[in-house]
């Protein structure tokens, strides 16, 4: 599903260069959920976004589902994001004007479905995640919970393959955690790739694989859940 | 995917009232500026004659005594000629088509019951050949015979208000139309036609707002009781008691058209000008080192007249630096709107939007932006232009605005908001969308 090999990624600002990523290398498997954890600084984003071609790497090779993205343009890079990779950040991200029903239909949109077949899939996410009935409400009008609950229908609604979520729950108290983490566990039942980042111990041990990174590097410790004792 | 970028922008012009507003204000005033100074240089320079323009002349001469230093215009020439001269250029085989011309106020009646006489038309006092020269349409009948400009008859051509005032319209041609209590028989009736500027007659303003309503031979001339209503100056004291003097003085008080089709018919009338101030000076007339003759064409008349003036461009090019200025400060305005918003370009980039797909809603909002700039700034050059109209009387006929400025408000619009809203929309697209989705 994901292979990166000897990914580098530098950033370079006017004071210091920054190696968040170095000699990276990692495989995911189609159908894995996968934590990832670290210190904070050890380049989990940065990992996540140069895996949901968010961000371009300085050298190495990465390909996803097959298709080698290093060389694409940047509208074939957002076709493949688009079609293929959900997101999920840790603030939610909910664009603040729109209601739940805009905010999922936002990659329905740049996916050009018809507007029925938008409202299926809209009506359908929210389901999934309880809030249909509050299709018509803004996300300030909702708890924390529930906003990251339509940010996983909005996710959702496209039926991405891999699904990246960066600290999903790193906002929310631990009973809405545990209701986040069932709707991945469920979402990653069907078929879907988590690669989830995440400060929470107890998240991590419940997932199929964990990988730590340390100073930009996958560790050498990572492997099983079980034998990780992640540092938070 | 257009209609989600305007169903989009029209929310977001909604969302931020004050920004919008202070951005549409910038807009439309810099668009209004500038519509209403294009508008009116646009107007102004505008030449009636068009492709006839190349082959009319007006003809001038410098016909004044010996004691005067210069007289006329700055380069000496008045520009009108006397009756004499007017009747001595009559003569020339070599212009295509000629006419002297002036105007005058008769006193029409009117066969209609109730209908007062009325004093508000214009009579313009003119050779056969005017119609053609100027491009008149005749709607029933035409110009009077070649043979009037010689033997002269009582004959008028009358356009259709006239028709209308005088008849209550229909064709009416061998009528009788009543002026000054003498009897003129109707040959042609012609459209309404008031041409602006008037480039044929600039003697009574360039921008008059009665058109020429009825047309008289000027063979009747000598016949005439009245004096006209244009201009008429004269460099030497001369006693004119009643019309019947004003023919035979040296004041000027005419003008005189030619029109010469190719660079052949120009050469030998320039010739024949220059012969004729010779033949005058032996006969005692024209007396002054600078006697000589000029002709030009509509459009150095129109220049040289100064209706068409440098001051106009230099004033539309002033008013579109004031637009640059207004656009200036659209640009900050709609970056600073535009950075606001930088979160949820990052949520669209990540959910798959491409920079194209960003920059086409952002330019899209501009659009919006501008065309409501440009209906809000194309109002207040309406408010400009009635300004102008109210303050500058010369103005009130021309100081409005016609389809073609419409359209060049629209597309001035349309432009600046393209202008403005490129590098704000180029700067969200471009930036690192990773950037603006970190943890808050
Ligand atoms: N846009 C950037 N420009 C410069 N340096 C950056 C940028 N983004 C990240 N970095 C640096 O790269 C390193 C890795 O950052 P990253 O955000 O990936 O860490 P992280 O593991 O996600 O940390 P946390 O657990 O706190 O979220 C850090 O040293 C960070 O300062
Ligand atoms: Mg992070």
């Amino acid at each position: 599903m994901l292979e990166m090999q000897s990914i580098n990624k530098i950033f370079t600002t006017d004071l210091i260069e920054t190696h968040a990523l170095r000699d990276f290398n990692l495989e995911v498997e189609e159908g894995e959920f996968i934590t990832v954890t670290g210190p904070s600084g050890s380049g989990k984003t940065t990992f996540l976004n140069i895996a949901g071609l968010l961000e371009p790497f300085s050298s190495g090779r990465y390909s996803l589902d097959g298709q080698d993205v290093s060389q694409m343009s940047d509208n074939d890079r957002s076709r493949l994001r688009n079609q293929k990779i959900g997101f999920i950040f840790q603030s939610f991200n909910l664009i603040p004007d729109l209601d739940l029903f805009d905010n999922v239909d936002v990659p329905l949109r740049y996916r050009g479905f018809p507007a029925k077949e938008r409202r299926r899939r809209i009506m359908q996410a929210l389901e999934r995640v309880g809030l249909a009935a509050r299709a018509n409400h803004l996300p300030a009008q909702l708890s924390g919970g529930q906003q990251q609950r339509v940010a996983i229908a909005r996710a959702l609604a496209g039926e991405p393959k891999f699904l990246l979520a960066d600290e999903p729950t790193g906002n929310l108290d631990s009973l809405m955690a545990r209701q986040v983490m069932e709707l991945l566990e469920g979402i990653n039942r069907e078929g879907t790739t988590i690669v989830m980042v995440t400060h929470d111990p107890e998240l991590a041990l419940r997932s199929q694989r964990n990988i730590q990174i340390i100073d930009g590097q996958v560790s050498d410790f990572s492997s099983a859940p079980a034998a990780v004792e992640p540092l938070v | 995917m257009l209609s989600y970028y305007i169903k989009l922008g029209l929310k977001r012009l909604g969302e931020t009232p004050v920004l919008t507003l202070l951005i549409l204000m910038a807009m439309a005033l810099g668009i209004a500026v500038s519509v209403t100074m294009l508008a009116l240089h646009h107007a102004m320079a505008y030449n009636p004659a068009e492709e006839k323009s190349g082959r009319l002349f007006a003809v001038q001469l410098a016909a004044y005594g010996n004691d005067m230093e210069t007289w006329g215009e700055e380069d000496g020439l008045p520009i009108q000629v006397t009756h004499r001269d007017a009747m001595n250029l009559r003569e020339s085989t070599i212009p295509l088509r000629q006419t002297p011309m002036f105007r005058m106020a008769l006193t029409l009646e009117s066969h209609r019951q109730d209908m007062p006489p009325s004093a508000d038309f214009v009579v313009r006092v003119a050779d056969r050949d005017f119609f053609e020269m100027f491009g008149v349409n005749f709607v029933y009948g035409g110009p009077w015979d070649k043979t009037i400009d010689l033997d002269t008859a009582r004959v008028a051509v009358i356009n259709q208000s006239v028709n209308e005032y005088a008849f209550g319209g229909g064709n009416n041609v061998g009528k009788i139309l009543l002026m000054n209590e003498t009897e003129y028989r109707v040959v042609g009736i012609t459209e309404d036609s008031n041409p602006l500027p008037r480039y044929y007659d600039l003697t009574s303003g360039a921008y008059p707002i009665t058109p020429d309503s009825v047309f008289i031979p000027y063979s009747l001339a000598p016949q005439l009781e009245s004096f006209p209503n244009g201009n008429i100056s004269g460099w030497a004291a001369e006693p004119v008691n009643e019309f019947a003097d004003l023919l035979q003085t040296e004041f000027v008080w005419q003008v005189y058209w030619v029109e010469l089709p190719d660079a052949q018919a120009v050469a030998a009338y320039r010739d024949y000008l220059a012969g004729y101030v010779d033949q005058q000076q032996q006969l005692g007339r024209f007396q002054n080192g600078q006697a000589r003759g000029h002709i030009r064409d509509v459009q150095q008349w129109l220049t040289y007249n100064r209706v068409i003036k440098d001051d106009n461009r230099v004033m539309v090019g002033l008013s579109f630096m004031f637009l640059l200025v207004c656009l200036v400060n659209t640009v900050g305005l709609l970056l600073a709107r535009f950075l606001r918003r930088m979160n949820e370009t990052g949520v669209r980039r990540a959910l798959g939007a491409s920079k194209l797909q960003i920059f086409q809603q952002y330019i899209t909002e501009v659009s919006l932006l501008g065309l409501l700039g440009g209906g809000a700034g194309l109002l207040l050059s309406m408010v400009g232009l009635w300004g102008i109209r109210s303050l500058y009387t010369q103005y009130a006929t021309i100081a409005y605005l016609d389809a073609t400025m419409v359209a060049a408000a629209v597309a001035i619009s349309l432009a600046s908001s393209l202008i403005a809203g490129t590098y704000p929309a180029y700067r969200v697209c471009a930036a690192q969308p990773s950037l603006f989705l970190k943890a808050q």
